[in-house]
């Protein structure tokens, strides 16, 4: 049994559930907040999870809030902004070791205290967040934005995400804009958080070596003493704009040079599917087929026959039904690796695909879902999909589904496909010293 | 039949059974039945460390050029008959392999078809098939690869410390090698290495899922009782003399990055050659450096208030059985001002010794962890096999911690902290970005 392990805690209120299982022996606790990706508000809103680390009431300062949670036999816990298609989310995780195994009682608790505490009660100064906090986390916000060109691979597919999607919410980078910093302040951004805390739906969801009444009296007891500041129902539906088809036209192209020693070449591909649509489970088939494996024609083609790469491979966009090609070659034989690709594309068009591409594919697709139950959030996030789109696949149906794709599909799916963008980062004259 | 051994550990909830094949090879199996996958891994105690040995086809000492131990990795993968790869995604496999300084390991992982999954891994890492043509058409492969490392600032900076410490040693040489020196990479070099450093005898099999030991254990026997191996000989390597202070004080480089990049570290003066005792050593290492600089640290959040560092400031300690080193540091916009800070902090330390609360803080931790660790099949196969070819078993994980002692840490401490055992790796930023 793949799905409904899930209990639900409370028939009112707030959105808690919890796995109970002894597969794991460390418990998980992950909450979250959807919200709109809007370009006037990802900045400020990517910065508030951060600031929540900067400390709390009773505990207020970084290092002591962290000393209070690792005391705890290591427990971890974390605040981050997400980025899922056009929605940005408030994500909050903890990570407690089974308090059977460790031999502590009240483990669990004492670290959901903490936990509960660093969302609802971060450190205050008068109305706002800690004005220190704030100066430092501000800081800290413009260098991570900063810091994307470091990593040439994610620079380069970020790069081509900002030129496809641009006018779109998916295009909103995830940390947001380092110039929208500026006019940020310490008591604007609490009452923002606060407020978002509020009117916005609150979801738990638990997992690991727990009894379902111990863990409800758990969240009871400790989440209780909050209920007046967060939201538990009514649940705005999130507008997810699905992007609409782009003409068959020529496709955006953009080069760029840096001092590298690798070009990195990324395409944006448009198909009109998404998470929503009937036909999803058949996108994840031309993805894999494409370049979603070792066995796939683009690891196949461009690094195999054609030594052209060490990495070459496409990655979906679920949520969205964009699919993304990336590759690092020699900036002089980019013209010769864009056709490769192109090829590819061209002949899964032509249903030029042998019977093992689409079984290997499938029974590898199937795999990857049987496994996505070892890790104890998945469920957590086929329900935040379900969310977002409207619709709600469960793991067996994703199975049963692609078990079901046929060739006919796959190239049902290719005739969808458009090139939307291509973005080549090439390596200037000469190599980096 | 072999017999399986079994270790049981009530309070983890866990039972490790092993077994040893007549020609060598080291079983491992974690059963775990409420996991969904199989996560196997086959590894050979060779790496980029071994490039100079008696080989095993002509009894003659060689010198082999840099980077073959990962090149021999990529060329596995291809038989006389295809791709492995194809051969796993038949069976909803997902394969992968990567080499370190001194193991390289093969890996798969499945939820179902684990019995031809296992065959087909057992198998392809025992049958080596090196051509002329198949040969050089790994080299752009394996080219694009150190490329793509050369442009990355973590890399950089790590193999930067690394020169630092050991020169010229096979410590401090990149894994994959340099375009010039996998060029002269032939087939018949891959099969003295193959023929020496992939004997059952010099390699662990390690499964981790939803499996049932006995029936593994049977596979494994009687695919192993079907080949015909050499008589198991000991393996002779030579490594130069590690050098007694580090080489070069300083290495630096340049990138285009949004800020520099610095690491640092001590280099042990000398190891042991005692498995228990280098692990407790590592595992008193780790304490001090966690208490003292880990996320719950008070001079962490100092380095970053005072706008020294971010939150990616890191440290880590190292240590192979031939040779130990700690790492410490992360972005930087002042990184010589970040380095001071901490050698004083940690020449204060050394000085009146780490807070008694810190300790205990870090050793709880390190065994929470450990006991997180177990929720991970890859987490676990993979620091499992690596320490154990280094002689370590790291089910004693939790009782090393208990017995260590704050005065231990203290002094293990002071120990390391040694001026001319200390090097710095800085990666500026190049001009004219863009």
């Amino acid at each position: 049994m793949l799905d409904n392990e899930w209990v639900s805690l409370f028939e009112n209120g707030i959105d808690a559930q919890v796995k109970a299982t002894n597969k794991y022996k460390t418990t998980t606790v992950y909450a979250v907040i959807d919200l709109p990706l809007d370009k006037r508000t990802v900045t400020k809103n990517a910065m508030m999870p951060a600031l929540l680390l900067h400390g709390t009431a009773s505990n207020p300062a970084p290092d002591l809030l962290m000393r209070a949670i690792e005391e705890l036999y290591g427990a971890n816990m974390h605040a981050r902004t997400g980025k899922h298609g056009d929605v940005q989310t408030f994500e909050y995780i903890l990570q407690v070791p089974d308090e059977q195994i460790i031999g502590e009682p009240g483990l669990f608790e004492e670290a959901l205290e903490l936990f509960a505490e660093m969302i609802f009660d971060p450190l205050q100064e008068g109305e706002g967040f800690s004005n220190r906090a704030f100066d430092i986390e501000r800081m800290l916000h413009r260098q991570k934005i900063l810091n994307l060109i470091n990593d040439k691979m994610s620079y380069a597919a970020e790069k081509c995400l900002e030129i496809m999607a641009e006018g779109e919410p998916y295009g909103i980078p995830r940390l947001g804009y380092a110039d929208d910093l500026d006019g940020l302040d310490a008591n604007t951004l609490l009452q923002e958080y606060l407020h978002i805390v509020q009117h916005r739906q609150f979801h738990i969801y638990i997992v690991g070596n727990v009894g379902i009444k111990s863990v409800k009296s758990s969240v009871e007891h400790v989440f209780g003493k909050y209920k007046d500041l967060y939201q538990s129902n009514d649940d705005p539906r999130l507008p997810l704009h699905i992007a609409h088809q782009s003409a068959p036209t020529e496709a955006k192209q953009l080069i760029e040079e840096m001092d590298i020693n690798q070009g990195k070449l990324n395409l944006g591909l448009r198909t009109g599917i998404n998470y929503a649509s009937d036909d999803y489970p058949a996108l994840l088939v031309y993805n894999g087929i494409l370049g979603g494996f070792p066995h796939s024609k683009l690891f196949l083609n461009v690094r195999e026959k054609a030594s052209l790469a060490y990495y070459a491979s496409s990655r979906l966009e679920g949520l969205k039904g964009y699919v993304f090609v990336y590759a690092g070659i020699d900036s002089e034989r980019y013209e010769e690796a864009l056709a490769v690709i192109k090829q590819q594309m061209e002949d899964m068009l032509h249903g030029q695909l042998s019977d093992d591409e689409i079984e290997f594919t499938k029974v590898g697709l199937i795999n990857q879902y049987r496994q996505s139950d070892d890790p104890p959030l998945t469920g957590a996030a086929l329900q935040m999909y379900a969310r977002y789109t409207g619709r709600a696949w469960s793991v067996q149906e994703l199975i049963n589904a692609i078990d079901r794709v046929d060739k006919s599909a796959v190239v049902r799916v290719a005739e969808r496909v458009h090139l939307d963008t291509v973005y080549f980062l090439k390596s200037k004259g000469g190599e980096a010293k | 039949m072999t017999k399986l051994a079994e270790k049981r550990s009530d309070r983890l909830r866990e039972t490790l059974f092993e077994a040893e094949m007549a020609n060598g090879l080291q079983v491992f199996i974690l059963p775990k039945p409420e996991f969904r996958q199989t996560y196997a891994t086959f590894i050979t105690k060779y790496g980029s460390l071994d490039s100079e040995f008696v080989s095993a086809m002509t009894g003659k000492r060689i010198k082999v050029p840099d980077g073959i131990a990962h090149f021999l990795e990529h060329k596995m993968f291809e038989e006389e008959d295809g791709d492995v790869f194809n051969k796993f995604a038949k069976f909803g496999a997902q394969a992968n392999a990567f080499t370190t300084f001194d193991s390289t390991t093969y890996l798969f992982s499945s939820t179902s078809h684990v019995e031809e999954n296992l065959t087909i891994l057992l198998d392809f890492v025992q049958n080596p098939y090196f051509t002329d043509q198949n040969v050089d058409k790994e080299k752009g492969i394996i080219a694009q690869e150190i490329k793509m490392y050369e442009d990355t600032p973590n890399w950089r900076s790590y193999f930067g410390l690394l020169k630092g410490f050991y020169g010229d040693h096979p410590a401090a040489t990149d894994i994959a090698g340099t375009v010039e020196s996998i060029s002269r990479i032939t087939k018949e070099d891959l099969y003295d290495c193959y023929r020496t450093f992939y004997h059952p005898s010099n390699m662990i099999l390690f499964m981790v899922g939803p499996v049932d030991p006995e029936a593994m254990l049977e596979l494994v026997q009687r695919n192993q009782e079907a080949k015909a191996f050499k008589k198991r000989q000991v393996i002779q390597r030579f490594y130069p003399e590690l050098p007694r202070r580090a080489i070069e004080a300083r290495v630096e480089s340049e990138l285009v990055i949004a800020q520099p990049r610095v690491l640092f570290g001590y280099k042990e003066v000398d190891g042991s050659a005692d498995p228990m005792t280098r692990n407790r050593h590592e595992a008193a290492m780790e304490l001090w450096m966690d208490a003292l600089l880990g996320r719950g640290a008070r001079l962490f959040h100092e380095l970053i208030e005072e706008g020294l560092t971010d939150q990616g400031f890191s440290v880590e300690y190292e240590m192979t059985e031939y040779y130990g080193h700690s790492i410490l540091g992360g972005n930087s916009k002042k990184p010589l001002d970040l380095v001071k800070r901490v050698q004083t902090a940690l020449a204060q330390t050394a000085k009146k010794g780490l807070h008694q609360d810190d300790f205990l803080r870090a050793k709880r931790k390190a065994i929470g962890r450990f006991v997180s660790l177990l929720d991970s099949p890859q987490g676990v196969a993979h620091v499992f096999t690596t320490q154990k070819l280094r002689g370590i078993d790291i089910f004693d994980t939790i009782d090393v911690l208990e017995q260590i002692e704050l005065a231990e840490v203290n002094e293990v401490l002071k120990k390391h902290l040694q001026d001319e055992q200390f090097a710095i790796s800085l990666v500026q930023q190049l001009d004219g970005e863009e």
